[in-house]
């Protein structure tokens, strides 16, 4: 994982920003409530005390990992178009770079959800011939570069290797 | 009736071309595809509403919702029989232009184009109805999505070869030829080996489940009388009874899906044939073969054989999530895997002699070691928590197993690169060694988990159509190495 050219491509700063706003919508949204229904569920076969001191922990945690993760899989993102391959770098707690020959490309998507709209920013999902869905994705970056990568993308030729 | 089989399915060298430009007349199924084609959708009807029939057929039959259930079905059924119609009355096919034309539909018409050098396999299905009928299905799939591209579902055995020979000339294939080579048969002792080295406690296990579930529900005296007649012994007499029968089960199906197995070489591809109620034959040209998987579990290595799949790159949805179009030997010995090896990957360039394959790294010992030492400690403190006993003594004397088995996987992994395919082989107990084209990897993918990081270790993923495969672990440092050489090679073809 040391072969890091010098010509990755990080995400923008406001993917960053996009990210902590995902994730703190995730906690309050999903977490929080969930929490909220397990502790009650929880106090029917335990002392108060204790439902509510475990769904407390749990809270904590999930809003430690709310707003200390997005930062961290902000910087570890990053992509870089080589002659002949795409390289995409992400993941935290487990680590990924893939990488896709440019040959195999099938189609890409830009993506764009209205988090996505208010930053200016946009999704790419490349897909593969290997049927798992999309094989690369890379969040949160600019749509110009989104669109400027799908192009150079879709551009290239080959038999796809199937 | 091997033979006869293989003559009514032979691709024929001498078939006269069909694919004579635009001029080339429209064709459509056979009229008894209505028939053939009615019973497995109103099978597929009943399939789907089972649980309306169930209630129509047992419930009250003087009440209305009976009546209502059953006219639902009958109403779903109908629909069946329409689409079969429709299917039957619109469906047009057609080779020309060097191409598979197919047209379809009555309110929403579909017309589509199948280049020939996309195709990936041709499959010939022969279900009980088609063969009362002298039919059968022809199936042409590329890589394209979850669906068979090419589906006409019953053509004379004739007009199916016929389509075959032209597809094939379309897309430039080595002449086709009378004498097929066979790779690899199968004959009944084959197939109860294959059935009887199965293991079935799952299925027994599952199945004693079942009936303990059921005993629940019984009333508590009914409870009491059961507990009476069996006991301890008899439930172990039940529990051997259930897996005799998932036994027998296994080699009853496996007999009969793989009855008559020929894998044989016609022309450049590999045709696989076989099955006693449903005949199926696979066409996989050899140039759009991915991968080859061998796979030798430690029982079947005790009987002397192991199974291959041969595996191109189509792929569509089934029952049980994606289903890979392969050709499935469900028994051939090291000798003759090793040649169907060299046979299904033409130019195949890389040692099948495991002893001079790369080992995985050494550090990968130790993580997998830590791994069985946190099994074996674990069970010692279920052992703990269960007391004396006979249940935590065989615990005791069983934590040994994780570490011994995690020294053996670790010991049995090995990998290699050549100039065309990678190898890559796994598990000591349930061995399985992996044969991948390079020219047909679609993605590569290193893989760190935290402990991994710290120990410098990455795993390599390579992914080609429906599949993906694991190599053994490396220097975090080697596998990047390794992944860019390998992504090269994919993107330059």
């Amino acid at each position: 994982m040391s072969d890091a050219p010098m010509h990755w491509q990080t995400l923008p700063p406001r993917a960053r920003t996009m990210f902590h706003l995902a994730s703190l919508a995730r906690f309050g949204l999903f977490w929080l409530p969930v929490t909220a229904v397990g502790t009650v569920a929880l106090a029917s076969v335990w002392a108060w005390t204790y439902a509510m001191a475990l769904g407390g922990l749990w809270i904590a945690f999930q809003l430690l990992l709310a707003l200390w993760l997005p930062a961290l899989a902000w910087s570890r993102w990053a992509w870089l178009i080589r002659e002949r391959d795409l390289m995409i770098a992400s993941g935290v707690i487990f680590r990924s770079v893939m990488s896709i020959p440019l040959s195999r490309v099938q189609h890409v998507d830009v993506q764009q959800g209205p988090l996505e709209r208010v930053f200016g920013l946009a999704r790419v999902n490349i897909y593969t011939a290997s049927g798992s869905g999309a094989d690369g994705v890379i969040p949160g970056i600019e749509l110009a570069d989104a669109e400027a990568l799908r192009d150079r993308l879709v551009r290239v030729e080959g038999d796809a290797g199937v | 009736m091997q033979a006869s089989e293989s003559d009514d399915l032979t691709l024929e060298a001498g078939a006269e071309p069909i694919d004579a430009g635009d001029a080339e007349p429209w064709r459509m199924l056979h009229p008894a595809s209505l028939l053939v084609n009615l019973v497995p959708r109103a099978w597929a009807v009943v399939r789907q509403l089972w649980p309306f029939l169930l209630v129509a057929l047992a419930g009250e039959t003087a009440g209305g919702q009976s009546v209502f259930d059953l006219s639902f079905i009958v109403f779903f059924f109908l629909i069946a029989v329409a689409n079969t119609v429709v299917h039957f009355a619109t469906l047009r096919y057609r080779v020309a232009g060097g191409r598979l034309e197919i047209r379809s539909g009555l309110l929403s018409t579909n017309r589509r184009v199948v280049a020939p050098r996309a195709v990936q396999n041709i499959e010939l299905v022969r279900n009980i109805f088609h063969r009362a009928a002298g039919l059968v299905e022809v199936r042409i799939e590329t890589a394209s999505g979850e669906e068979v591209e090419g589906l006409l579902s019953a053509l004379t055995v004739e007009e199916g070869n016929r389509l075959v020979a032209a597809l094939s000339r379309a897309r430039r294939a080595a002449p086709q030829t009378d004498v097929s080579p066979v790779l690899a048969h199968n004959d009944l002792n084959d197939l109860v080996l294959f059935g009887a080295a199965g293991t079935r406690v799952g299925a027994a296990l599952m199945a004693l489940g079942l009936l303990t579930d059921w005993a629940g529900l019984l009333d508590p005296k009914g409870q009491q009388d059961l507990g009476r007649q069996f006991g301890v012994l008899g439930m172990a007499l039940l529990f051997l009874a259930l897996l005799g029968g998932a036994w027998v089960f296994g080699i009853v199906s496996a007999v009969i899906r793989h009855h008559g197995f020929t894998l044989s070489l016609s022309g450049d591809a590999l045709v696989a044939e076989e099955g006693f109620f449903t005949r199926r034959r696979v066409e996989l040209p050899r140039h759009k073969v991915q991968l080859v998987d061998w796979s030798e579990p430690w029982i079947r290595r005790l009987f002397g054989f192991g199974s291959m799949t041969v595996e191109s790159a189509s792929t569509r949805a089934g029952v049980g999530g994606t289903e890979r179009s392969l050709a499935f030997v469900p028994v051939i010995r090291p000798d003759d895997a090793l040649h169907l090896v060299g046979q299904a990957l033409p130019g195949l360039d890389v040692p099948m002699d495991a002893s001079v394959w790369s080992r995985a790294d050494v550090r990968a010992r130790t993580r997998a070691l830590a791994i069985g030492g946190l099994q074996s400690v674990m069970m010692w403190v279920a052992a703990a928590v269960m007391g004396f006993g006979w249940a935590s003594a065989l615990l005791i004397v069983g934590s040994v197993l994780p570490v011994v088995g995690a020294w053996f996987d670790w010991s049995a992994q090995r990998w290699a690169v050549s100039e065309r395919y990678v190898v890559s082989r796994r598990g000591f107990f349930d061995r399985q060694t992996t044969v991948v084209a390079r020219d047909r990897i679609q993605s590569v993918q290193i893989v760190q988990g935290p402990i991994l990081v710290q120990m410098g270790l990455a795993q390599i993923v390579l992914r080609v159509a429906g599949s993906a495969v694991l190599l053994p672990m490396l220097d975090a440092d080697a596998a990047v190495e390794l992944a860019n050489l390998l992504s090269f090679k994919a993107g330059r073809s």
